[in-house]
This record gives C-alpha cells, structure tokens and sequence, in this order.
C-alpha cells in the first residue's frame, strides 16, 4: 500500500440493537486515511457494540459497513488484515510473561520478532520484561496489550477505551502514538473518557451515542 | 514461525505451566472406573463385559468436563478475539485450538487406557480396537464439543446446557466405537465400524471449524 | 413466487393473512382429527395379532412423523433465519420447538402405552422409541438454549445454528441407534409400524398425520402471532391494528 492510496471505510444505515433494545439506528459516517473518529456516550450506549461491529465481531440489524467500497462481510479475512483491535480486556495471557507475550503478538500477526526489545523499551516494560503477567499491575499488563499498537502493520485501528487503568506517562506515550498513527495516514476509531489533544488540521469526528444526543459533527 | 503453529504451541507451552490441571481429566476417568466397579456387582465375568463401555463412556464425560478449557481462558482475557481478528485463517486457529486441546486433555487418557483396561478386566484382544477407537473417535468429541462451548461461552450461567447439547451428538460415536470394541474383542473384524467412525471424524474436521467460528463470533458480538 | 413468499416476511403483513388463516385452520384440523378417530377407532377392523390395542397406532405413528417433520420445518427456517436475516422465521423455530417436542413426546407415551400389551413392559430399547427419545433430548436441547440467551435476537441465531447441527446429525444418529438395535434384537419383534397397512386403516392413519400438521400449523402460527404483539408492541402498526 502506498502513501497515495487513501482507506476509506463508510458506514450507511447502521442499525443495532442489544438484549431486545435499540441502540442506534440509521447511523451514517465516512472516515478516510489520517482521520480520526471519537465515539462518546454514557455507559451503555454501545459504544462497544458500535466498535465490535466495524471490526465485524457482530453483524449489524440494518445497514451496511464498506471498507474501500466493499462490504466487510465480504472482505472476511482480508479486512482482518487491515485492523488492529483493542478491548477492554488486554488479550494477554497471565502465565507467559511480557516479553513472551509480545512475541506470541508478533507470531499472530505474521511481523518478526526482532522489535520486541524496542517495543519493551518504549512500552517501559524492560524491567518487568520476563516476570510472568499474572504478578504485573494493572497498568503493566495494560502496556503490555498496547504494545500491539507498536507490533501490528495495520493502518486502522480500533480502540476501546485504550487509556483505562494507564498512569499519566502512560496516557502521554498513547496519545503520542495516536498522533504518529495519524500523521503516517492511519485510520482511528477510538472511544475515550479522555481528552485526546488531537491537533487543528487532523481530520476529526466525534460521534456521541447517548440517545438524547444523537450526533454526528465533522 | 507459521501463526497456527504458533498458537499450538504457546497452548501447549500454557498447558505447560499449569501441569496439575492435566491430571484432572485422567483422575476423573479412574475415578469413574471405580465408581462404576464399585456401584455394581463387579463379577469378573460382568465388569468383563461392560469394561469397553465403562471406558468410552469414562473417556466421553472427561472429554466433556475438560471442554471449558478450549476456549473459556481465551474469552476472558480478551485472547479469543485478538486471534479471532488476527491475519490468519480463524477455521484453522479453531483447528489448531481443538488439537492442543485434545493433545491436553484427550491423548494422556488414551495413554492410561490400557491400564484401566487391565484393571477392569478388559477382553485384551480388543485392545488395539479399543485404543484405536478412542484416537479417532475422541477428536470427534472435542469438535463437536468446540461447538457447544461456542454457543455457550457468553452465558453466565450454563451449567447443564453444554452437557444437554452436546451430549446427543455424542451418541453414535458412542455406539460404533463400542460396537467395533466388542467385536474385535470376540475375536472379530470391526474395520466396517472403524470406517464408520474415521468417516465422522472426516465429517467433523470439515463442518466443524466453520461452526465453531460463527458461533463465537455470536458469543463475542 | 418468490415475492409471495417474501410478503410474509414483514411482522405486519403476517400477522393480518395469518390471523384471516388460522379460523379455517382450526376448523379444518378439528374435522380432520375427528374423521381420523372416527375411522380409526370405530370403523377400522380389529388387527388378526394385536386385537384392538394396536389402535394407538394411529396416535403414535403420526406423532412419530411429526416429531420429525418438525424438525425438518424448523430447520428450514433456521436456514432462512441464518441467510436471509429474515426475523419471523426464527420466531417460527422458536415457536415450532415445544410443539415438536410435545410430539415426539406424546409418540414416546404412545409407544410405550403399546408396548404394554405387546411386550409385556412400559419401555424397550429399540431403534424407533430410541431414536425418538434422543430427538426429545435434541428438542430439550433447543428450548433450554433459547431460554438461556436473553437477548432474543442472538438467541434466533444461536438456536438456528444448534437446530441445523443437528440436522446434520439427526440422519447419522438414526442411522446409529437403527444399528445398533439389530444387535439387541431380542426374541421380541418389535413392529411399532403396526401390522401390515390395510387400507381401511391407512385412511384413517393419513387423516390423523395430516390433521397433526394442520394442528402444527395453527398452534405455530399463533405462537409467532404471540411473539409479534410482544415485540412489536411500540409499532404503529400494530396499535392502529389493536384500536381497529
């Protein structure tokens, strides 16, 4: 892929509902390379349901998801290779340690592993390096499952809540790296509490699934 | 090195580190061998003849207790998905899952077959049959298992369900494989049953895997 | 064809044609039911082996055929549900599952009422009564896994992916247990197919299988009407339709 060929995923007429109550319906959004999409909404709004579908976990009640003008359902795998996705829960396994896990990562993801002492570094997990996940702290092993973000080639990300239990040097390195993801023409969908600093002149959205608030500003 | 053998092995190397839960299914299967010489009226003669049912259906309900352990860890710690969503075919991550399972769990109790198969007084001219249908037909049981476990992974409190669903589907592996035993134990050819078997195990790899994706992606959604 | 078929997918349009179906339905299956026992119970001759017991045959076999041809239904729409999305026809499954389970139970009840005279005990472990009672595991199967999701749209989907492994499955079990049964084959000759079909009595056995499905029908048909009023109850269809 080169620099010049702009991602562009569309979503048309999302519908969804959860344990037989509408969450949104008819939602319409656009996002092209080196942009960014907030989704905000009290606790329950479906923001995960919201992110769980534009990874294609969970098909949709209504409406359509295209990346590159073609529907994800389609694109199955080769969607798959497109994006990178974090949850709430870390994806970590709590018997293999840091470094073991970062490598398991790059198996995943089919990259070498000659980074994974870098990313250790970068992720300030040198230390904590060969100590089993079970006896890390919460931010630990968080840092741990970010370091996917430094491990995976692919350009879109989506993030849920990806600054949770993260002290503020850790909050700094996330925000640092969402800007670099930007700047080198990434794709980010992301739903935060917090305030993401993003720069005049990136491209923006924020989308807000409170019911009463229902908004989609560019 | 290949992401599918990758997962097998950071499975096996997990199994690995938490060694005394690997007896559990092969504790359980002993278990229930003395229960049942012990619940009934344990005549050589008896236990002779019901000793190739004792064993399969020891062997069926260990595979289905240590079923949880296939995917349940990797749902929560948020693994299950990241290998759901990785570049790599999620058909044969499930296969690959399914066989560190079955090496864990289903091939150690095959191992101390024929030790239970001593003790229970086993016709031992059936016990080539008798391994040989629990190597083809115990992967069938974890495959059709995989599939109850997808459906079930997201409920909090399922209990039974698994058992109750699954448990039907075990029943004609049940039945040949304990037919091929009793025949090759009586000095008979059970290749036919084998064959039958071999063909639900064909029939399993295929359509499994599949099943098994979309049903976790419905327990994941 | 395809487009008539299509209509019924919309909760609104099912609801009025079924509602204007389901009084000729209920006539229909009641005639029928009484035309069968008529027929079967008085008219037919008494068998030359089983004297006048094995007249609950005429329960039992069409019981036998719904238990299956239920599940045939709703694997049908479990396939319709899984890739055309269409939301009534896993309302249909769900709805279609305690019926078929009633059925396969009351062909099990049957079985054994007949078996009483016949083999002198309430049950026996031959193919037919134990294939039946492994699909009642199936259909038990089915229901609990439904009542288990909360969610009713995941359930629709989880339930339609269960019934269609098990359609897989159902032939290679019943192939199994037939099997397996030819082993066992005691010196008892277990026929729950009764005794050779006369024709006096298979009009009265057809007119029972097809009243039963007509019954099917209508009690399923009534179930979906059920799921619609609950679900859809903040429609505006549906309330012009209740004020109407």
């Amino acid at each position: 892929m080169t620099n010049d060929q702009r991602l562009c995923l569309e979503v048309e007429q999302l519908s969804c509902a959860r344990n037989n109550k509408t969450l949104f319906e008819d939602l319409n959004f656009s996002l092209h390379s080196g942009e960014i999409m907030i989704v905000e909404g009290n606790n329950g709004s479906g923001k995960t349901t919201l992110l769980k579908l534009l990874c294609g976990l969970r098909s949709p009640d209504q409406g359509t998801i295209k990346f590159n003008h073609q529907e994800i359902d389609d694109l199955a795998r080769e969607y798959n290779d497109q994006l990178l996705y974090l949850s709430h829960k870390n994806g970590v396994k709590a018997d293999l340690t840091a470094r073991e896990n970062l490598n398991s990562f790059c198996q995943l993801y089919g990259q070498p592993a000659e980074f994974v002492d870098e990313v250790l570094v970068k992720m300030e997990l040198v230390n904590e390096a060969d100590i089993s996940c079970r006896f890390l702290s919460e931010g630990q092993n968080r840092r741990v499952a970010l370091a996917r973000l430094l491990l995976s080639p692919a350009p879109i990300w989506i993030l849920d809540e990806p600054l949770t239990a993260l002290d503020e040097a850790g909050v700094e390195l996330v925000k640092k790296l969402l800007h670099l993801k930007l700047q080198r023409e990434g794709m980010i969908i992301i739903s935060s509490h917090h305030d993401l600093n993003i720069d005049e002149g990136i491209g923006m959205q924020r989308i807000n699934l409170t019911p009463s608030l229902l908004t989609s500003v560019a | 090195m290949n992401a599918y053998l990758a997962i097998l092995k950071r499975d096996l190397i997990l199994a690995n580190r938490n060694r005394s839960a690997l007896f559990n299914p092969l504790l359980f299967f002993a278990l229930l061998a003395t229960l049942f010489t012990v619940a009934t009226s344990a005549s050589t003669e008896m236990l002779s003849e019901i000793s190739s049912g004792i064993i399969w259906v020891g062997a069926l309900l260990a595979s289905l207790l240590s079923i949880d352990n296939l995917f349940r860890s990797d749902y929560e710690d948020g693994s299950l998905e990241q290998w759901l969503l990785s570049p790599n075919k999620p058909t044969f991550m499930v296969l690959m899952k399914v066989l560190s399972h079955w090496l864990v769990s289903g091939l150690p109790i095959i191992l101390i077959t024929p030790l239970l198969a001593v003790i229970l007084h086993f016709p031992m001219t059936g016990l080539n049959v008798l391994v040989l249908s629990l190597l083809i037909g115990t992967p069938v049981l974890s495959l059709v298992g995989a599939i109850g476990l997808a459906l079930t992974l997201g409920l909090r409190k399922s209990g039974m369900l698994l058992p109750l669903l699954v448990l039907p589907f075990y029943i004609p592996v049940l039945i040949f494989a304990n037919n091929a035993v009793l025949i090759s134990a009586s000095g008979g050819d059970a290749s036919a049953q084998l064959t039958m078997l071999l063909a639900m195990l064909v029939l399993a790899l295929t359509l499994t895997p599949i099943t098994v994706v979309y049903c976790l992606k419905l327990s994941l959604g | 064809m395809l487009r008539f078929l299509h209509q019924f997918a919309s909760p609104p349009t099912f609801y009025r044609r079924s509602a204007q179906l389901l009084p000729w339905l209920a006539v229909s299956t009641l005639l029928l039911i009484l035309f069968g026992l008529y027929q079967g119970l008085w008219l037919a001759p008494p068998d030359y082996q089983q004297g006048d017991s094995y007249r609950i045959m005429f329960i039992h076999v069409p019981a036998a055929w719904m238990s299956l041809f239920i599940y045939m239904v709703m694997a049908f729409s479990a396939a319709v549900v899984l890739i055309w999305r269409i939301k009534l026809a896993g309302d249909f499954v769900i709805a279609s599952a305690p019926v078929g389970a009633s059925f396969t139970f009351l062909a099990l009840i049957t079985g054994a009422i007949w078996g009483k005279p016949m083999w002198g005990t309430w049950w026996v472990w031959d193919a037919r009564l134990t294939s039946e009672l492994i699909l009642l595991f199936i259909y038990m199967g089915i229901i609990a896994l439904n009542n288990a999701i909360e969610d009713k749209q995941l359930a629709a989907k989880a339930v339609g992916v269960f019934v269609l492994v098990g359609v897989v499955n159902i032939p290679i079990i019943h192939f199994s247990v037939e099997w397996w049964s030819t082993l066992h084959q005691g010196p008892t000759v277990t026929k729950l197919d009764g005794p050779s079909i006369h024709q006096s009595m298979l009009i009265p056995l057809l007119a029972m299988a097809l009243a039963f499905k007509l019954f099917y029908f209508l009690v399923a048909i009534m179930r979906v009407q059920n799921r619609i009023l609950s679900d859809e109850q903040n429609k505006t269809w549906l309330k012009r339709l209740l004020i109407q």
